[in-house]
C-alpha cells in the first residue's frame, strides 16, 4: 500500500497522461463525445422507470421521484464496472508502451480510473439537472461524496490491477468478470432502497463493499442525510484488505508480464 | 555523487523465458500438465559484461543469440532468471519503428507519452519541445496523427525524445536500420557527441559498418553465450567467419 502511494506521486505525471490520453482518444473519434458518458445510466434509468413505474405501478421510494433515485446510484456504479471491464484487456493494448520502458505498470489502469472518474463529475450534472426539476434542495451532506468515492476508487483499483494482470495470463478473466459485475449490480441497492433488505439479513448484506457506498451516496446527494458509517467503516476495510492482497498479486505478475506479452 | 567504475554491469546473468503461460490462454491451463511440464527457453545462458561512461560497445550475433534480452535486462524491462545487474543511471531504450509511439495522438502528444515514460517531467519536454522537434525534422508534420507518419518518420520522432532524455545509457537496437542516409548521419554524429559527453551507448546492430565504425569494443553473442569480446574489427571477422562456416553447412 505505501508502495503504490509511492508510486503514485512519483509517476503522476505518467498517470495524468495516460488519463488525458485516453480521454482524448475516446471522445476524438466518437462524434457524440460527452453525450455517450450520459447515454448509458440514462438509457438504463428509462428501462428500470418503465419497469417500476409502468409495469409494476409504484415506486419503491418515497420523497422524490424514482427516475432520480434510480440514476445516482446508477452513475456510481457505472463507474465501477465500466472502469473495471474497460482495464481488464489494458496490458495487451499497451504492449508496445510496456516493451519500451520500465515504468509501474499500475500507473496504466490507474490512469483509466482517474479517466473515467471525469465521467462521474459529468454525469453529476445530469443529477443536478433532475433535482432541479424536482425541487430537491442540494445539501450540505454532498461533500460526504467524496471520502465515499475514496474508497469506491480503493476497490476499483484492487479489482482492476486483479483483474487486468491476470488477463494477461488468462484470457477467460474476462468473462468471469462481466458476470461478476452484472449479479454484484443486483445486491447493491440501485433498483431498490436499502431500507427494504430485512433487518436479519443487513449486516450479510452490506458485507458487499459497494452496497453502503451506493446507499451513502444517494443520502449525502438526494436526502441530506449521512451514509451509515458503521457500515462504511467496514466497507472501508474489507477494500483496504483486497487492495493489499490484488496490489501482492499484481506485483508478483508484473514480473514477467513481458516475457508473456 | 557517488562515481561508479561501470555505468553497467553483468554478473553472470541467466534468463529463461517461461513457457508455462501464453498470451491467450485460459484458465484451464493451470490444470493441463502438459504444459506445466514445457520447459523453457534460456536466452542468456551466463553472460557478464561491463559498460564504461564515454565507451560504445557493440552487440552481434545472429537472430536469437540473445541480444536483444540483454538490452531488456539493462533497462530493466525483463528481469533475469539468476545473475546480478548492476546499472548506474538512467537508460533510454531504443526499439523497433514506432514502438510506444500511440497512433491516435499527435506528434506533440507523443512526445509528451514517450518523454514521460523515459523518465522525463513535463516541464522539462516543454522546454526541450522545439529542440526535439527540430531535431527530428518533422515541423510540418508535428501536429498529424502518427498513424500517418511514415516508418522513417517513427524512427526519428522517437530517436529525437529519447537522445534528449539526457539518459546516462543509451540502447540502440537495430532501430536505426530505417530512416534515410542523412537522418542516420546525423543520428550518428549525435551519438558521437554524447559519447564525448561521457555517456554509455550499447549498439545492436546487423550492420557490421556500423559496428566497425561506431563501437569501441564489441561481442559476438551466440546461443546466449559470449563467443568473442574485443576489438570490433576482431569481432566482425569472427562473426563472418560463423556466417561463413553456417552457409557451407547448409550446402
Amino acid at each position: 500500500m505505501l508502495k503504490l502511494i509511492g508510486n503514485i506521486i512519483k509517476w503522476r505525471e505518467l498517470i495524468f497522461l495516460f488519463a488525458q490520453r485516453d480521454l482524448k482518444i475516446r471522445y476524438r473519434q466518437a462524434i457524440l463525445g460527452i453525450l455517450w458518458v450520459w447515454f448509458q445510466p440514462l438509457s438504463q434509468m428509462v428501462v428500470f422507470n418503465f419497469i417500476f413505474i409502468r409495469i409494476f405501478h409504484r415506486s419503491p421510494v418515497k420523497g422524490y421521484p424514482f427516475h432520480i433515485f434510480v440514476f445516482t446510484g446508477l452513475i456510481f456504479w457505472t463507474y465501477f464496472s465500466t472502469t473495471i471491464n474497460y482495464t481488464i484487456p489494458l496490458f495487451k493494448n499497451n504492449v508496445a508502451l510496456i516493451k519500451k520502458a520500465y515504468f509501474p505498470r499500475e500507473v496504466i489502469p490507474l490512469g483509466i480510473i482517474l479517466s473515467n472518474l471525469v465521467n462521474v463529475f459529468a454525469s453529476m450534472l445530469l443529477v443536478f439537472l433532475f433535482m432541479w426539476t424536482a425541487h430537491l434542495k442540494v445539501h450540505l451532506t454532498i461533500l460526504y461524496v467524496f471520502p465515499l468515492l475514496l474508497i469506491q476508487i480503493m476497490l476499483m483499483t484492487a479489482l482492476a490491477l486483479f483483474a487486468s494482470g491476470l488477463n494477461v495470463f488468462f484470457r477467460d478473466i474476462k468473462y468471469g468478470m462481466s458476470l461478476l459485475l452484472y449479479l454484484w449490480m443486483f445486491m447493491n441497492p440501485i433498483l431498490y432502497p436499502a431500507e427494504k433488505v430485512p433487518a436479519h439479513l443487513k449486516n450479510f448484506y452490506f458485507l458487499n463493499p459497494m452496497a453502503p457506498l451506493i446507499d451513502g451516496y444517494r443520502r449525502a446527494i438526494l436526502e441530506g442525510t449521512s451514509p451509515q458509517w458503521k457500515y462504511v467503516l467496514i466497507s472501508l476495510g474489507i477494500s483496504y484488505v483486497l487492495l493489499e492482497i490484488c496490489y501482492g498479486i499484481f506485483k508478483k505478475a508484473e514480473r514477467i508480464f513481458n516475457d508473456i506479452l | 555523487m557517488t562515481s561508479y567504475d561501470y555505468l553497467v554491469e553483468l554478473k553472470d546473468v541467466k534468463k529463461q523465458y517461461q513457457h508455462y503461460f501464453t498470451v491467450g490462454g485460459t484458465l484451464l491451463d493451470l490444470f493441463n500438465p502438459q504444459r506445466v511440464r514445457k520447459k523453457g527457453i534460456w536466452a542468456l545462458k551466463g553472460i557478464s559484461l561491463t559498460l564504461k561512461k564515454g565507451e560504445a560497445l557493440g552487440i552481434i550475433g545472429p537472430n536469437g543469440a540473445g541480444k536483444s534480452t540483454i538490452l531488456k535486462i539493462i533497462s530493466r524491462i525483463t528481469l533475469p532468471t539468476s545473475g546480478e545487474v548492476n546499472v548506474h543511471g538512467k537508460t533510454a531504450y531504443l526499439i523497433e519503428v514506432g514502438a510506444g509511439l500511440h497512433p491516435d495522438l499527435t506528434g506533440i502528444e507523443n512526445i509528451f507519452l514517450y518523454g514521460i515514460i523515459l523518465g522525463m517531467k513535463r516541464k522539462e519536454i516543454r522546454e526541450k519541445l522545439d529542440k526535439i522537434i527540430e531535431f527530428s525534422g518533422l515541423q510540418d508534420y508535428i501536429d498529424l496523427p502518427v498513424k500517418k507518419y511514415s516508418s522513417g518518420m517513427k524512427v526519428r520522432l522517437g530517436f529525437s525524445v529519447a537522445i534528449h532524455t539526457e539518459p546516462d545509457i543509451l540502447l540502440v537496437d537495430e532501430v536505426l536500420a530505417v530512416g534515410d542516409a542523412a537522418f542516420k548521419k546525423k543520428c550518428y554524429k549525435k551519438i558521437e557527441e554524447l559519447k564525448k559527453s561521457g555517456i554509455g551507448i550499447i549498439l545492436v546492430s546487423h550492420n557490421m559498418k556500423q559496428i566497425l565504425e561506431h563501437t569501441d569494443r564489441t561481442i559476438f553473442l551466440n546461443k546466449g553465450k559470449i563467443v568473442f569480446e574485443g576489438r570490433p574489427e576482431e569481432a566482425v571477422k569472427r562473426y563472418n567467419e560463423f556466417l561463413e562456416k553456417k552457409k557451407e553447412e547448409k550446402i
